[in-house]
């Protein structure tokens, strides 16, 4: 199958028009994750959406609006836990992380029949999302970014220096919560695309590129959109040529680039020092 | 306000952490354009006190006013410098946008968008602590001194008529230290300056009023370090933390 031809199907624009959406999403709100240094909060976050979509099965309604109900509440449990009690916030999302798979797997097991789509919630299937779910899809963007448009100011603030933030008479408390939901919603867009178990690579990677070439977060943003458009356009035509599941092709393409970048790094922090 | 009147009033607080009193019965006042230090051993509670006044903390018992003002009133007034080795600087965010974030306090609304006003007080205050041609820099290429020069710009476009400093000298060496506080004398005209360290060798003649924090305060007004305060508030004799050059702090007690 060459580029050209499968360029025609609908499917096939349908999943790019996905990924685009998707990445504008993790743009922004990955930048954020990334810079507060909570990639394992928002991994804990994605991994609790499964109980969610096990949730859907059993109750027989959208397993997507299970994983956003699940999404928020442990967004929202963990902001509050996280306020209350600061050692135990690592095991906290440890114990969110599995006990939300857990309670997806029990669900599935008691939901009688067979559960058709589990494999592309756990690891996406961005060429089987139909048209009404980009629609929903970008709504939620839109949200998002009207959100983020609104707090941008405090958003920095906080997640620069909570304590500060606090001192310039913002509710850091609750701007911290407000970012966690937002999270969890990106989490519901890109588990369309790559997947439960991947979202965290493609939520905090492009954002971790970006961040090596930009100067201020705003244009961290932009550019990690970029780039998240160019990886998931870019692993969805190498899935589509080689045959290959769609959400893991993105987000090996979106590693290698990483270790590639990482590797590169020292190698010149090397020569610079040793003069090589 | 009149002068009699104190900027910042801290009335018998006392704090408890974990089972343990970090503050007992602590009381301070600050007024206009006085230069209080405040020294003490490391987990004194210094810090602790500076977070009461700031409001952060809460404590268990007593008051801490501002400006006459009620608990979280006047915050805006007070300009914070928090400790050097405990912030991070690998943060994607100019210099600029660092200082102008000091203003923030001072804007209502949800979108706190900087108006005019705004960037002037931050480009004053980068121009007092010799940062202007930083301004467009991320922050992490900046070395530790002008990073700490900042961070005070920061709290300095606030307009503040209290500039609270968390330890800091940790980072700076002496000739520079003297330059630090040759800046800091500048400012006492127009606000007063509290500065917290555990480094009595860092303390300049021009200093006020001295106060020993070790979980109890004990103030002289005046800006000697008297024996029985350290005894009192270290425990241990002078010339074990009196390393440096404390004879600057100790001249006028011989008077």
């Amino acid at each position: 199958m060459s580029i050209i031809s499968v360029l025609g199907y609908e499917f096939f624009q349908n999943a790019i028009l996905a990924g685009i959406i998707a990445s504008i999403a993790c743009g922004v709100i990955g930048s954020f994750v990334v810079v507060k240094r909570m990639v394992s909060l928002a991994g804990g976050i994605s991994h609790s959406a499964f109980g969610g979509i096990g949730l859907g099965y059993y109750l027989g309604i959208n397993p997507l609006i299970g994983a956003a109900v699940f999404a928020v509440g442990s967004a929202a449990a963990i902001s509050r836990i996280r306020n209350t009690a600061h050692q135990n916030t690592d095991t906290l999302i440890g114990a969110i992380w599995s006990g939300g798979m857990a309670l997806g797997i029990l669900f599935v097991y008691l939901t009688p029949g067979f559960a058709p789509d589990l494999m592309s919630y756990l690891f996406g299937n961005i060429l089987l999302v139909p048209f009404s779910e980009i629609v929903m899809m970008a709504c939620l963007v839109a949200l998002i970014l009207a959100v983020v448009f609104l707090f941008y100011n405090q958003l920095v603030a906080v997640t620069f220096d909570e304590e500060y933030a606090t001192l310039m008479n913002i509710n850091s408390k609750a701007v911290m919560m407000l970012l966690l939901v937002l999270t969890a919603l990106t989490v519901v867009i890109l588990i369309q695309v790559v997947g439960v178990i991947l979202v965290i690579a493609l939520l905090a990677l492009p954002a971790a590129i970006s961040r090596e070439f930009t100067d201020s977060i705003s244009k961290m943003m932009i550019l990690s959109a970029i780039l998240g458009m160019v990886f998931t356009t870019g692993g969805i035509m190498a899935s589509a040529l080689f045959d290959l599941p769609s959400g893991a092709t993105i987000i090996i393409l979106v590693s290698a680039v990483y270790v590639i970048l990482l590797v590169s790094k020292k190698i010149a922090e090397r020569r610079r020092i040793f003069g090589a | 306000m009149s002068e009699s009147e104190p900027l910042v009033e801290v009335k018998n607080v006392t704090l408890q952490m974990n089972g343990h009193k970090i503050l007992d019965d602590v009381s301070i006042e600050i007024y206009p354009g006085e230069f209080h230090a405040i020294i003490g051993p490391n987990g004194g509670g210094k810090t602790t006190l500076l977070k009461v006044i700031l409001g952060l903390i809460k404590p268990d018992s007593g008051t801490v006013s501002i400006a006459g003002g009620g608990p979280g009133e006047n915050l805006s007034m007070i300009g914070y410098v928090p400790q050097f080795r405990t912030y991070d600087f690998s943060y994607p965010i100019t210099v600029r946008e660092m200082v102008v974030s000091g203003r923030l306090g001072h804007i209502s609304g949800i979108r706190k968008t900087y108006r005019p006003k705004d960037v002037e007080a931050a480009d004053k205050a980068m121009e007092i602590m010799d940062i202007s041609r930083y301004a467009d820099h991320n922050i992490s290429e900046l070395s530790g001194g002008e990073q700490q020069r900042v961070m005070i710009a920061r709290a300095l476009a606030g307009n503040p008529k209290v500039l609270l400093l968390d330890e800091p000298t940790v980072y700076i060496d002496s000739p520079t230290a003297e330059k630090f506080f040759e800046l800091l004398l500048s400012l006492r005209e127009k606000m007063a300056i509290v500065m917290i360290t555990h480094d009595i060798g860092s303390l300049t003649p021009e200093v006020d009023k001295v106060a020993c924090l070790n979980h109890r305060i004990f103030t002289h007004h005046d800006n000697e370090v008297a024996d029985d305060m350290l005894l009192a508030a270290y425990g241990c004799p002078i010339d074990v933390i009196g390393h440096g050059v404390p004879h600057r702090v100790f001249r006028r007690h011989d008077e």
